[in-house]
This record gives structure tokens, sequence and C-alpha cells, in this order.
């Protein structure tokens, strides 16, 4: 494995089509050698999702499956998982949980990485920084290339460790070429600082995750491995990681 | 006054409002809020806007004194400001104009969309063809089954009509796929919403665009009665209508505001859509209000007889009105909504949307209770939309 490839993340989400399921694609995931899983908590109206991310959403909650349970699962795995877990979910999830008790039941489950990419950080119920600080817990700040440039310099200002960013301005889904607009973000942010920067949104193959190398650090794979799953299973999802983590 | 203030601070109203969105839809927002602030003070503007409700809408509607409503009641008088003879035929047009014509000065091709009842659609899809602008409405595959001549207005008027066919299928799946559909252009499209909901700026926006509503009442009800009413209300589904006749009443202590939500067949979660009555603060499509969900946070299944009060949302001015106490918010049952709508069909020769008859069937027992107050309702639509349906599911009891 060479030092200097794009780390790769695997993005699921909790309970599609069932807990059993992503229990077996996290320990899966990482066998194949994806370096870390960013686990998104279903919720209905997940607005920066494409369709399929969506529909897995309303899968997973028409099982009913509960947060709770994606918490005893995560006690049980996370903490004995290699790779690290970035949990995702929209604010509401989170306010309705509330915030101190949902980032007490991260601490327990080793979770350290925390993404909700409806949350800017201006807003008036925003996850306040010393709580996050109390229970370890880096927030992971999303950005846009077409965000406004003082929006981006605020963000950026609070020196995040990791960042991650859309690169088109749309949502999740399969695009076929990273577009320019995104590679001249990446290369803007990667100028401002130093940032783990974790690019996703579209990609699905090995070579548009090697274009990415020198600009972002870690490569996040979602719709894609959706539809692996969907089409033809597990497996498919383990081997196109075995393929791009093996090169 | 307090609430202005409140909504100063960047679509705040109190702790409720806000733009609770993923990165890529913050700067479109803030270049609608931007592009509408300078508009709103740019008379040429405001002056084509007006000129549209003039002769276009038919503005200002009248206020109708519902004599034999009130004799029939035995209480109070009742008056109703008359929306539902606004072309189109409720009031979503006064915000659809609005809506259309930003989006034009801002040089959009095209207008989207949710729609629950089609009326929103309706509207928006009338506004989009007078500006001429393509405009595309989504819609739940339910409401469309539902709404039937709403779906063939909007498509005589050259909309399309884009079925929702995920999740719950209605209104706030349509939300989440107009959402998805503003995200992969929203350079050219504009997502023009149906109610005071969605992030900022639309909850101030659109009750910009309809309070002329409430302007328009006041004086005219202080010209006909030399006084302003005891009691003003209306229904409320995203809060549109009630808002923009509330807005010109707020200031006005001693006038007593109600806004009339769907108690649908009961308070059992998912046979009602009483949001401000049953629901808690949440996040959801963007903005912080009142809502009803489940204890993990995900929004619980609504419905009302009106698909135009289904939503488990409510615009977060509503909330905050609700919080501090100035507007108080109560609920009418399918039944009573149905009841009222015969009753005032009957007696005056109005047939009001299922909608506008929830408020109607609230003033009737105010009136009762309160035989010396006057009562303003907002007849915030007609009921054509709605008769084949009440024939079919009521009319047994009626005819
Ligand atoms: C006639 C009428 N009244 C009221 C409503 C509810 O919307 P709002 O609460 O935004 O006024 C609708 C929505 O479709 C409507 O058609």
């Amino acid at each position: 494995m060479s030092e200097k490839r794009i780390q790769f993340m695997a993005h699921l989400v909790a309970g599609y089509p069932d807990l059993l399921t992503t229990e077996i694609m996290m320990k899966g995931i990482e066998n194949a050698g994806a370096d870390s899983i960013e686990l998104q908590i279903p919720f209905s109206d997940p607005l920066a999702d494409g369709p399929l991310i969506s529909s897995a959403n309303h899968q997973a909650l028409r099982n009913a499956i509960t947060l709770k349970e994606i918490f005893r699962l995560l006690d049980r795995i996370a903490p004995s998982l290699p790779i690290p877990v970035f949990l995702m979910t929209y604010s509401n999830i989170v306010f309705q949980c509330g915030s101190s008790r949902f980032c007490s039941y991260c601490k327990k489950a080793g979770i350290k990485h925390l993404i909700v990419p409806d949350l800017p950080f201006d807003s008036k119920h925003a996850l306040p920084l010393d709580l996050l600080q109390s229970f370890h817990i880096d927030l992971v700040p999303v950005l846009s290339p077409s965000m406004s440039r003082q929006r981006l310099d605020a963000i950026l200002s609070s020196h995040p460790r990791y960042v991650y960013t859309t690169l088109k301005t749309g949502i999740t889904g399969p695009e076929e070429e990273i577009q320019n607009q995104g590679f001249r973000f990446l290369k803007e942010i990667r100028e401002k600082g130093d940032f783990r920067i974790i690019a996703g949104f579209g990609l699905q193959s090995p070579s548009q995750i090697h274009f990415l190398k020198g600009y972002a650090d870690i490569a996040v794979v979602g719709s894609h491995l959706l539809r692996l799953y969907n089409e033809s299973g597990s497996d498919a999802v383990f081997d196109f990681i075995r393929t791009y983590a093996d090169v | 006054m307090e609430t202005r203030q409140a909504n100063a601070v960047k679509g705040y109203f109190g702790e409720y409002g806000g733009a609770y969105l993923p990165p890529e839809l913050i700067p479109v927002m803030e270049e609608i809020a931007d592009e509408y602030e300078t508009l709103r003070r740019t008379p040429t503007f405001m002056e084509e806007l007006q000129e549209y409700y003039t002769h276009y809408v038919g503005r200002p509607s009248p206020i109708y004194y519902a004599g034999n409503l009130t004799e029939q009641i035995g209480g109070g008088p009742v008056y109703l400001k008359r929306e539902d003879l606004n072309h189109t035929g409720a009031h979503k047009i006064n915000h659809c104009l609005g809506e259309a014509l930003l989006a034009k000065h801002m040089g959009k091709m095209k207008l989207i969309a949710e729609t629950g009842a089609g009326q929103h659609g309706v509207a928006l899809a009338t506004a989009a063809a007078l500006v001429g602008i393509e405009c595309d409405i989504y819609m739940g595959q339910i409401d469309i089954e539902k709404e039937h001549p709403n779906v063939s207005r909007m498509k005589i008027l050259g909309a399309r009509v884009i079925p929702v066919t995920t999740n719950t299928k209605s209104l706030k799946d349509a939300v989440d796929a107009a959402f998805e559909a503003y995200l992969q252009d929203p350079v050219n499209q504009f997502y023009a919403i149906g109610s005071v909901v969605g992030p900022h700026p639309f909850p101030t926006m659109v009750r910009d665009f309809q309070s002329i509503v409430g302007r328009e009442a006041r004086s005219q009800f202080i010209q006909m009665t030399g006084r302003l009413p005891d009691h003003v209300l209306a229904c409320v589904g995203g809060g549109s209508n009630a808002i923009g006749l509330f807005s010109g009443f707020l200031e006005d202590n001693e006038v007593s505001l109600h806004g009339v939500e769907p108690s649908g067949k009961g308070f059992k979660d998912g046979e009602h859509a009483a949001t401000l009555t049953k629901g808690t603060p949440g996040i959801l499509h963007g903005f912080r209000s009142y809502l009803l969900q489940d204890k993990s946070g995900q929004p619980l299944p609504v419905y009302s007889v009106a698909s135009g009060l289904d939503y488990p949302g409510v615009g977060p001015e509503h909330s905050y009105l609700k919080d501090i106490g100035r507007v108080k918010y109560t609920t009418i049952s399918d039944e009573e909504a149905i009841k009222a709508f015969f009753a005032l069909s009957r007696t005056e020769g109005i047939i009001p949307a299922i909608e506008s008859a929830h408020a109607v069937a609230f003033a009737m027992k105010l009136a009762k209770e309160n035989t010396e107050k006057t009562l303003l309702i907002n007849l915030s639509g007609r009921g054509d939309k709605d008769v084949d349906f009440v024939l079919r599911h009521y009319g047994k009891g009626y005819l």
C-alpha cells in the first residue's frame, strides 16, 4: 500500500437495509482496506443527499431503526474497529436527542468525528465548541465551492482538523468527471492551511479518486457504494474498495 | 414593535426561523434575500406588483358581512375577507406574483415549487405564464390523484407536474423533491416556496407579499364598522394566509388573533396536522419551528381532510407568536370543518375551500360565545377544488 495514496472513506447509511447488514458492512469495509467510515444516522428529509442515499434513509426508517440501536451497535463494534467512524446526521436528530446527550453517546462509543451538513456555524442553535471539546468531539465543517469566501474564511479561522467538501454544487450522486471548479476549490483550501481534506460527492471509480492526489487527503464514496450494494450485494462493495486499496 | 425587531436578526423570529441548510444552498438563499431587500425598496418593482394586484388579481378583495350566517349562529357579527374572489381562487396568488416577479428580475429561467392541494401550484403556474418563465411543480402522487382538477389546470397553464412517489407521496416529500431538483441547478432555477415556511428569506418575504391582505382588511373593516374587529381568524397550514391577515392587526393589542389548525380525525399520531398545538421545536426543510416529530426527531405522518393544511411544520413566525402569546392557536376537526363548509355554502351561497372552512368553523363557535363581539375571518380560498371530494365522502349526511 503506497504511503501517499488518498485515503478511502466509505459512506454507509445505518440500518440500511438493516442493522445486521450495517455491522457486516462496517467490518467488511475495514477488512477490504478502507481507511475510515462515514456512518449516516438516517433522517426522513435529508436535504443534502441525492435520491439513492435518501431512499436508503427512508428504507432504514421504515424498519423503525432507532438512535439507541445505532449507538448500541457502535458501542459494541466501534471501539475495536481499527479505523475511525465519522458519524453523520442532520441537525434535528442531534437537537431532539439533546446536544450533550448526543455527544455523550458519541464519546461512549469512541466516536471522535461528527458531520452535520445542515448546521451552519452561525446558526442560533449550534453545537457549542466547549461542549464538543468536553466530549473530545471534532465537528467536521462541510464546505462547498459556491460558498462565500467570507464564510469559508470564518470557518477555517477556527482551525478545524478535518474539512469535508463537496465537489459539485449539487447533491450526492454519480458524476462522470470531477468538475474543474471542484479542483480549484480543493487547491484553494489547501493553500489556506493544514487541514485534512475529505472530498466527495459523485466519486465512482478508482481513477477518479487517484485524480484527487495532491488535492485531497481522503476520498469519500457514498452513492456509488450504495448502487453496487443494491445491484450486486456487499461483496461488490468490498471488491470495489479492495481494488482501490490494493493499487 | 417586538415582532419586527426579532425579525430583523437575519431571518429569526425569536428562537425560530434561520437557514439550517447544507453549504451549497446558503449562497443561493443569501442571493435571494439580498435581491429581495433591494427590490422591495425599489418603487418600480412594488408598483409593478401593485398593478398586478389591482388589475390582474382583482384587489382589493372585499370584506363581506355574512349576515345570514351570523343570524343562523345567533352570535356576534361575522365578516369575511374574500380572498376566495382573487384570480385563481385563493390567497396564494399574492405571494406567487411576488416570487415570480422576483425570479424574473434575477434572470431565472424556471420556477419550481412543491404543492399539496395544488392551490400554490396553480397560482405559481399562473404567475409563471404571466411573467413568461418555465414552471415545474412537484406534487405527491396521492395528492395528484385527489386533486385532479388542479393538476389539469397546471398543465393547461403550461407547467410540468412532476409526481413524487417517494416515502409518504404527499406534501412533505414534495418539498424534499423540490429541494433536490433545486440543488441540481440553483443558478437557473428559483424555488418559490408555497407558504411562510422554509429557510430565510422565505418566511419574511412571503409574509410581506401576503401582508396586503391585512393592510386592506384593517382599513376596510374600520371603514365599514367604524372600529377594529374584536377577533381575527385564519386557518394555519404553513401559515401564509394567517400571517397575511394577522400582520395588519399585530400591533392592535385589543384585537384577538386566532390561528386554526386541523385536528383531523383526532389527536392520535398520524391523524391530525396540528403542529403548534401538539408539536415541539425542531428543524425541518431548512428552518426551526414547531414540528410534529417523534422522540428521535423524525417528522410524524400528518393528516387532514384539507390537503393544504397537511404539513408537519409551520411558519417560524407563528411559533414565535404562539410563544409570546400574541396569537392563540386552536384546532378544528374534519367533521367540524365539513359542517362549516355546508353552513357557509347554504346560508351565504359561498363555497369555501375546506382549508378556510376550518377558520369558519372556529368562528361559529367563537361567535356563539361572544354575542357582542365582531369577528373577521380570512376566507383564504374558494371550494371549487373540493366539491367532488366533499360530495363523495360527506354528501350523505347533507343531501
Ligand atoms: C385556500 C387555502 N387556504 C389555506 C391554505 C394553507 O396554507 P397557508 O397556511 O400557508 O395559508 C391553502 C394551501 O393550499 C389553501 O389552498
